[in-house]
């Protein structure tokens, strides 16, 4: 266990460096950068910034400040608050950011990182169980109304857009209907429809993959081995298929989380919830440099612990894999 | 139970066998395309999403020539009107030929609808946006271009799937090593952030590298989902190559090309068609989420993606326009539902392990 | 005494390409502590007819068409689902063809065993667990303790089905239906196994029905033999006297068919010419005619019955009852006498 999480360490480290830097690169690249939009001021203004925040430095010399403390000069990134020298990404400081001008990255992801958290483990676990339990039913009573029902809601479901999804909600449970709130964040009422509407799509095809799961897992010799020795459907359903028939639905917890991840993007806007989705969007079409770079690191660094995690999880479940396929 | 037809099946050991040829000699084998079209064909939902994805298609290729209001034409003044039945509203000569910069063929069907129809357009059949803007003609002008856009992105994916992963397929050994090593890295990138940071970088300029920006668009979406195209494709190749119908042709000494093209290609066809088919509701539903974020298609022209935005900033508690939000989700919704139908069905209809099919040689 | 009796049984499946007759007017007796060998190739239906005593037949595509299964004064075949499922496991068990996937590959087989006896007798985790460390050593595994925290994969074939056999003989049933359970292990294996079901027999006096296809394996465990063809019994004898004198062509035809070691200097194998009948399509007359050497024109007209072969056949003696479907089956008896053909070792006569 232990030679195996060393291994996705370094793996990790090595993709990290890798984002950051073609993401780095990339940004530099692109036309534009973070303060020719303040236009209204005059150039003084502008390259003012610029120097402030070392745009006008080389570009290698950037990369260097940014990666790590391997500025040699003494001047240094001063970060947003002007309270210290900024240290590089190696030594956790992820930089002033351009656009919030007295805050630094590590501060405005500090803030909307656990609401993103938050909104998308209920996410998650509302797929989760909705999806497993939907699934269960089909596998049990299947070609019933009820299968072909489930079926064809989780088919629309996957079909949809997460917003169109959200829309449809507020429509009816905003509008009218009032019972939830239509924006904002703070207690769980404001949780509910934004977690249903990015939570659905994943539970549809959770719902399949159990369904599906189930399905095989019950036609297998084991269950017949089950029968066989006077089981009842109980024991044979939960302890023998159900085992079995959600193995799929761990592996696919991994793209699950990305998925939801991605959706939060667009749900987070609609619901005007002060998540890192809206940080991300903005800070590529802002030029923030430094507050993309930080949010990119974030998630590269979330979906490989989450898919690191997903493995062991599988392995442990399943004692045929050994670890070093996972 | 009924004494046996006249052949005596007793006699010879090899009577049975001439018994056999005698009942079944005279059938035809099919095909695997004949077979999954003949089985397509009874599927009863695959029909129905066959019919109205025609219908679609029909109405998109035609919008230009359709008696539709401008979609672009705004009146700002005015509220959002609700929908009116058509014997409400019977339309009006008001056509007011404003459109974003079209294409001549475009163009010319446009004037072709003006003389068919002088001025003469629908009335607000499914009701009018914030701005003023007829919502049917937005639904199917704006249907069109995330059709098209889904189409060209989903053969972009297509065609860097296929190449890259027949390729990987074929080669074997090291390079397709290499080559998958690759495809996992990418695949574990949420590559979607990815497109999302180029596309924010592309931002509002016009051209990128000579390359337009639509262009950028469509090929950032393509980008998405030629992995799994790859993938399955390599996988389809790789297990055909060592497949036993191969190896006899080649004992029959059929040359490389000829079993590429009559053998191989058919079969990766099948697979290649179902991921077409399952990838295109994928590729609209990522165009529509990168325009409502307002990295993909922008105004003045109109894609469903925008029109969901319009209708998401125009939601107010005071006056429930319910028509920008129930006809975009019915349009967005059935065609992608009928496209998933449509998959499935495709991907069951071509499965050659069902039962009762026979695999393909 | 008889422990358990089939009557008559017709199983057939409804395909999408056809019905198939699985079993037709399959019968069976089983007296306790006796062996009983279902001897046939494959399709012959001997697995189905193994699988629909316990009721394991899958109903559709499965009809069970006519017959009982009487079983401790119970019809096993239109008993309340309650009663079938106590009587499984606890009362009539079965060992399948293929450990591996017979056992669940996600959990020890301490478990898998444990949960028998903790659902039919109600035994506590730890209880049960002691059991089945027993049980395991009786069949002969080493270090039983670590074994029940085993997950399948990790033993061998052989320690699968003895594993298997341990589970199925837990709660002591009466009845054990072995469906080819060596079939998937490596010859020198299957001995073994065979001679475990011999000695846990004696030990509990538990009844066997062996469903097999290899005629030198039920040579070694059955005290008699019923062979089948294409859904039906064709023959019924003690064990000493089919392998010495098969009176119908089909068992004549695998006995000649079967390479001996002592005699393979003296005679070539003879193949059976030609294939089984294709299920989907219903025969009139015999099953075996289309490849039958003693065919008579009476056999492809009407179907042979399975009956007793009465007392004044020749000069062997008769033991318990013979039964065998063919016109011809004297002229069969007068062939061949096949002399040696047990295995040393086994008591001719019980």
């Amino acid at each position: 266990m232990q030679g195996f999480l060393l291994r996705r360490a370094a793996w990790f480290v090595l993709t990290l460096w890798a984002v950051v830097t073609s993401a780095f690169f990339l940004m530099r690249a692109a036309p534009g950068g973070p303060f020719s939009a303040e236009r209204g001021g005059d150039p003084l203004v502008q390259a003012a910034l610029q120097a402030r925040y070392h745009l006008d430095w080389p570009i290698w010399r950037q990369y260097l400040a940014y990666v790590g403390p391997f500025d040699w000069s003494a001047q240094g990134w001063i970060v947003g608050d002007g309270s210290r020298i900024f240290g590089g990404v190696l030594a956790g400081d992820l930089g002033p950011s351009f656009k919030y001008r007295d805050f630094s990255v590590n501060d405005v992801l500090a803030q909307s990182l656990p609401v993103s958290l938050e909104l998308g483990l209920f996410a998650l676990f509302f797929a989760v169980v909705v999806g497993v339990s939907a699934g269960l039913l089909c596998a049990l009573f299947p070609r019933g109304k009820l299968d072909l029902g489930v079926r064809m809601l989780a088919t629309a479901a996957v079909a949809l857009p997460n917003f169109v999804l959200a829309a449809l909600l507020i429509l009816v449970f905003v509008f009218l209907i009032p019972l939830f709130p239509v924006a904002g964040w703070g207690d769980f009422a404001h949780l509910v429809l934004p977690a249903i509407a990015l939570g659905t799509p994943v539970a549809a095809y959770i719902a399949r993959l159990v369904r599906a799961g189930l399905f095989d897992a019950l036609s297998q010799d084991f269950v017949r081995t089950a029968i066989a020795k006077g089981m009842p459907t109980r024991v044979v359903v939960l302890r023998h298929a159900l085992r079995q028939g959600l193995l799929p639905v761990v592996s696919y917890l991994g793209p699950a989380a990305a998925g939801i991840l991605t959706g939060s993007l667009v749900i987070e806007k609609i619901f005007f919830i002060p998540g890192t989705g809206q940080h991300f969007v903005n800070s590529a079409l802002n030029r923030d440099y430094t507050l993309a770079m930080g949010v990119t690191i974030l998630y590269t660094a979330l979906v490989f612990a989450l898919n690191t995690l997903v493995d062991v999880i599988y392995t442990l479940l399943d004692p045929r894999i050994p670890l070093e396929e996972a | 139970m009924k004494p046996a037809a006249a052949s005596p099946r007793w006699d010879l050991p090899s009577a049975p066998l001439e018994a056999l040829l005698a009942k079944h000699g005279s059938e035809k084998g099919s095909s695997l395309w004949t077979q999954a079209w003949t089985r397509l064909r009874r599927d009863r939902a695959a029909r129905w999403a066959m019919w109205f994805l025609s219908l679609v298609g029909a109405i998109s290729l035609l919008a230009p020539l359709l008696p539709l209001p401008s979609p672009v034409a705004m009146h700002v003044d005015r509220e959002p009107s609700a929908p009116q039945a058509p014997w409400v509203a019977p339309g009006a000569q008001k056509f007011e030929r404003q459109y974003w910069p079209l294409s001549a063929l475009d163009r010319q069907l446009v004037g072709l609808r003006q003389t068919l129809f002088q001025e003469w357009q629908t009335g607000p059949l499914l009701g009018s946006d914030a701005k003023g803007r007829d919502l049917l003609s937005r639904l199917v002008w704006g249907g069109r271009t995330s059709l098209a856009v889904a189409l060209a992105a989903a053969l972009t994916s297509l065609i860097l799937g296929v190449v890259y992963g027949g390729l990987a397929g074929l080669l074997g050994g090291w390079a397709d090593r290499i080559m998958m090593r690759i495809v996992d890295g990418l695949y574990a990138l949420p590559f979607t952030f990815v497109v999302i940071f180029v596309l924010g970088l592309v931002g509002s300029s016009k051209s990128v590298a000579g390359v337009g920006r639509e262009v950028v668009f469509l090929l950032a979406i393509g980008a998405l989902y030629w992995l799994s195209m790859a993938r399955v494709v390599r996988g389809q190749v790789l297990s055909l190559k060592r497949a036993e119908f191969v190896l006899v042709a080649r004992a029959q000494g059929a040359g490389p090309l000829r079993i590429l093209f009559t053998h191989m290609i058919p079969n990766v066809l099948a697979v290649v068609v179902v991921y077409l088919t399952l990838t295109i509701p994928s590729v609209m539903l990522s165009e529509a989420f990168l325009s409502f974020l307002g990295l993909g298609i922008e105004p003045p022209k109109v894609s469903w993606g925008l029109i969901a935005v319009d209708a998401i900033e125009a939601a107010s508690p005071l006056r429930v326009y319910w028509w920008l939000i129930v006809f975009p989700s019915l349009a967005i919704g059935s065609v992608l539902l009928a496209l998933n139908v449509l998959g499935d069905s495709l991907r069951d209809a071509l499965d050659p392990r069902a039962p009762g099919r026979a695999a393909q040689p | 005494m008889k422990v358990l009796e089939v009557k008559n049984l017709r199983v057939r499946f409804d395909t999408p390409r056809g019905r198939l007759q699985a079993i037709d007017e399959f019968s069976l007796e089983l007296e306790a502590g006796q062996t009983v060998a279902l001897v046939g190739e494959s399709g012959s239906g001997k697995s189905v007819a193994g699988q629909a005593i316990l009721g394991l037949i899958p109903r559709p595509p499965g009809v069970i068409e006519t017959g009982e299964v009487i079983f401790g004064g119970q019809n096993l075949l239109v008993a309340p689902a309650e009663q079938l499922r106590r009587v499984r496991g606890k009362q009539i068990a079965i060992v399948f063809q293929d450990p591996l996937s017979a056992l669940h590959p996600l959990l020890p087989i301490g478990l898998q065993m444990s949960e028998v006896l903790e659902v039919h007798e109600g035994l506590s985790r730890r209880e049960a667990r002691r059991r089945c460390a027993r049980a395991l050593g009786e069949v002969g595994l080493s270090d039983p303790e670590q074994r029940l925290d085993a997950y399948p994969h990790e033993l061998s074939g052989g320690m699968r089905q003895r594993a298997l056999i341990a589970m199925a003989l837990l709660c002591n049933p009466k009845v054990l239906i072995a469906d080819e359970p060596t079939t998937a292990l490596d010859v020198t294996v299957q001995v073994q196994i065979l001679d475990l079901l011999r000695r846990l027999q004696e030990q509990h006096g538990t009844a066997i029905l062996f469903v097999s296809h290899d005629l030198g394996l039920v040579a070694r465990i059955a005290d008699r033999v019923q062979v089948m063809y294409a859904g039906r019994v064709v023959e019924v004898a003690d064990a000493p006297d089919l392998y010495r004198r098969p009176m119908h062509p089909y068992t004549l035809g695998l006995l000649a068919s079967v390479p001996k070691l002592s005699r393979a200097r003296e005679l070539r194998l003879l193949p059976i010419p030609g294939a089984p009948p294709d299920p989907l399509e219903p025969l009139s007359g015999c099953a075996f005619a289309p490849r039958c050497t003693f065919v008579q024109k009476r056999c492809v007209e009407e179907r042979p019955p399975l009956a007793a072969i009465a007392r004044n056949v020749s000069d062997v003696v008769l033991v318990g009852g013979r039964r065998s479907a063919c016109f011809e089956r004297e002229r069969v008896g007068r062939t061949v006498e096949l002399p040696g053909s047990l295995p040393a070792g086994r008591q001719d006569a019980r």
